[in-house]
């Protein structure tokens, strides 16, 4: 055997330290946007003019109102392929642009589904406007054990020239449904060159809620729930059979 | 190995098991010949990578008495796992504080670029250097850049799977075609970006680790400059172009800063790690005074900072002709 150059060392001394210093200096760092963001005030809101569009892609669909005026919405997630609108306070928008659509009703349910994280029964399928460049799909709805969950519309218009092969899409789910799907439907048609004015193609339920008892939405309780169940909040509570009754 | 690391590696490991049941969690959203497409594609990406990597003399040999038998596997594992798990629970814990900090500053530009190249690139190089002090088998600068590698390759094939389960919820025609786009993607365009970035990190720290007779301030500082060269071209890779242009330039640039630095790193490394016989594979132990004597190696002379005389390689005996 013979010695080697002394160009490397073994294992540094002093483990203690060491193994304080690395970690110490990796959760500094690792705590260090937190505790900034804990002292950067949050924004007041970010309220800006609804939009379908996509990072790095010039055309886009804004939503305005017939006299042309922005309708506002305030962006609370902006992911990289899908945008998330809180409007009104009660409904939710989310906006994309797709690429390559083939059949634009199993686009559309399967953009629902990715979305709203929910199932969507595959016999749905999307009425076209006469033109054909637009869809637009219903989702009633639906009954999932106790909870019901709101109806949902997505609307779909392909691109024309350079962005023959996109697709804009808009899924709306909230009690301002009528409104945001009615300006959105239209603002698509005035993407196209049509008139703003257009006949919206979808019949959406006036009160979606007439199947469920008393035909109130189930999370609107009545004044005196807790008088009525007062069991319901103590301790080894159960739930009362509602069945039938008014709530 | 030594305890306080190692301890510190498989309890890490051990606590971001949940890491893999939400990794698992995105499958339930895609249809069953999409998931078994996806996991065919990331297994064969791993295998592929590490049966490469292997192949160099880079690759830390971890044979011979005196090392655990397996010793090897138990690096190699760990590596993987703290990259796909560790490393992204650590993620999970520590982006979203920096995604609502670029979002209240209005920072879009840089949004995904602090978001994604701060705390993993922190992430995986904690890891390197936990795992470079929990191996004694670990003591070259090319051991780095392997451990980081493998670290940054457990990361990469994690985020491949969840951008494959992605890529299928959000076509906008079947699963399958997302699945197969997203890997396109990922293999064409920066294929082994975090393989890459982690193991220039993990050059820097086994540089600073195991090079003799320097300064802690020279050693803090080639671990944190190579490990800010990965966040940098991470960052870069990151930045949200509105552009085609930008993007393009972008990936240009960095493509050729990140492979070149890489091939730089295997070619100025090749022959010395080919040749070299460290203490990990002596062919026997020690058995007299004068085998033991050698372990003190000499200082050379116009060494830059002395330091206390500690164990230095023995070289295995050449082969006589």
């Amino acid at each position: 055997m013979s010695v080697i150059e002394g160009k490397y060392q073994l294992k540094p001394q002093g483990r203690g330290g060491l193994w304080w210093s690395i970690v110490g200096v990796a959760v500094v760092l690792l705590l260090l946007p937190t505790l900034i963001n804990l002292v950067v005030p949050d924004k007041a809101n970010d309220y800006k003019q609804l939009e379908i569009d996509l990072l790095g892609v010039d055309w886009s669909v804004p939503i305005t109102t017939e006299e042309s005026a922005a309708v506002l919405c305030e962006e609370t997630s902006d992911e990289i392929t899908q945008k998330y609108w809180d409007c009104n306070g009660d409904t939710t928008v989310v906006t994309m642009i797709v690429e390559g659509v083939k059949d634009p009703s199993n686009t559309l349910r399967r953009m629902v589904g990715s979305s709203l994280i929910t199932s969507v029964d595959d016999s749905l399928e999307a009425v076209s406007s006469e033109d054909g460049r637009a869809h637009a799909l219903y989702v009633p709805g639906q009954q999932e054990g106790s909870l019901w969950t709101l109806p949902i519309v997505a609307l779909s218009v392909q691109g024309s020239g350079d962005y023959e092969d996109l697709t804009a899409i808009a899924i709306i789910n909230g009690t301002s449904l009528d409104y945001y799907s009615t300006h959105i439907w239209s603002s698509m048609a005035a993407d196209r060159g049509l008139p703003y004015q257009q006949d919206f193609p979808l019949m959406l339920e006036e009160e979606p809620w007439q199947d469920t008892p008393g035909g109130d939405r189930p999370f609107e309780l009545p004044n005196d729930f807790f008088d009525q169940y007062p069991d319901l909040f103590g301790p080894g509570s159960v739930i009362p059979n509602l069945e039938g009754e008014s709530l | 190995m030594s305890r306080m690391f190692s301890i510190t590696l498989w309890v890490a490991i051990l606590l971001s098991t949940p890491a893999l049941f939400l990794s698992l969690a995105t499958f339930i959203f895609v249809d069953g010949i999409s998931v078994l497409v996806n996991i065919v594609f990331a297994v064969l990406y791993l295998v592929v990578i590490v049966f490469l990597l292997s192949r160099t003399p880079l690759w830390p040999r971890f044979k011979g008495s005196g090392s655990k038998k397996g010793g090897g596997f138990a690096w190699a594992a760990s590596s993987l796992l703290w990259g796909a798990f560790v490393g992204f629970g650590i993620v999970m814990l520590f982006a979203g504080p920096v995604m609502d900090l670029t979002d209240k500053l209005g920072w879009d530009f840089v949004a995904m670029s602090f978001t994604g190249a701060y705390p993993e690139e922190i992430a995986k190089a904690l890891g390197v250097a936990i795992i470079l002090l929990s191996f004694r088998q670990l003591n070259r600068p090319w051991h780095g850049f392997i451990t980081g590698a493998l670290v940054g390759l457990g990361f990469e094939v994690n985020e491949n799977l969840l951008y494959g389960a992605t890529g299928a919820i959000m076509d906008p025609n079947a699963d399958l075609d997302g699945v197969l786009m997203m890997w396109q993607y990922r293999t064409m365009l920066g294929p082994l970006i975090h393989t890459l970035l982690t193991g220039f990190a993990g050059y820097g720290i086994a540089l600073a680790f195991f090079r003799a007779r320097k300064t802690v301030a020279w050693r803090w500082g080639v671990a944190i400059g190579w490990t800010l060269i990965a966040f940098a071209l991470h960052f870069s890779w990151n930045l949200m172009w509105e552009n085609v242009i930008g993007s393009y330039v972008t990936i240009i640039v960095v493509s050729v800063v990140m492979y070149g630095l890489a091939i730089y790193i295997l070619w100025s490394n090749w022959a010395e790690a080919r040749n070299d016989s460290s203490y990990a594979f002596v062919p026997g132990i020690i058995t007299n005074t004068k085998d033991l004597s050698l372990l003190d190696a000499p200082i050379p002379v116009g060494a830059e900072v002395p330091e206390s005389r500690i164990p230095q390689q023995i070289e295995e005996p050449k082969a006589e002709n």
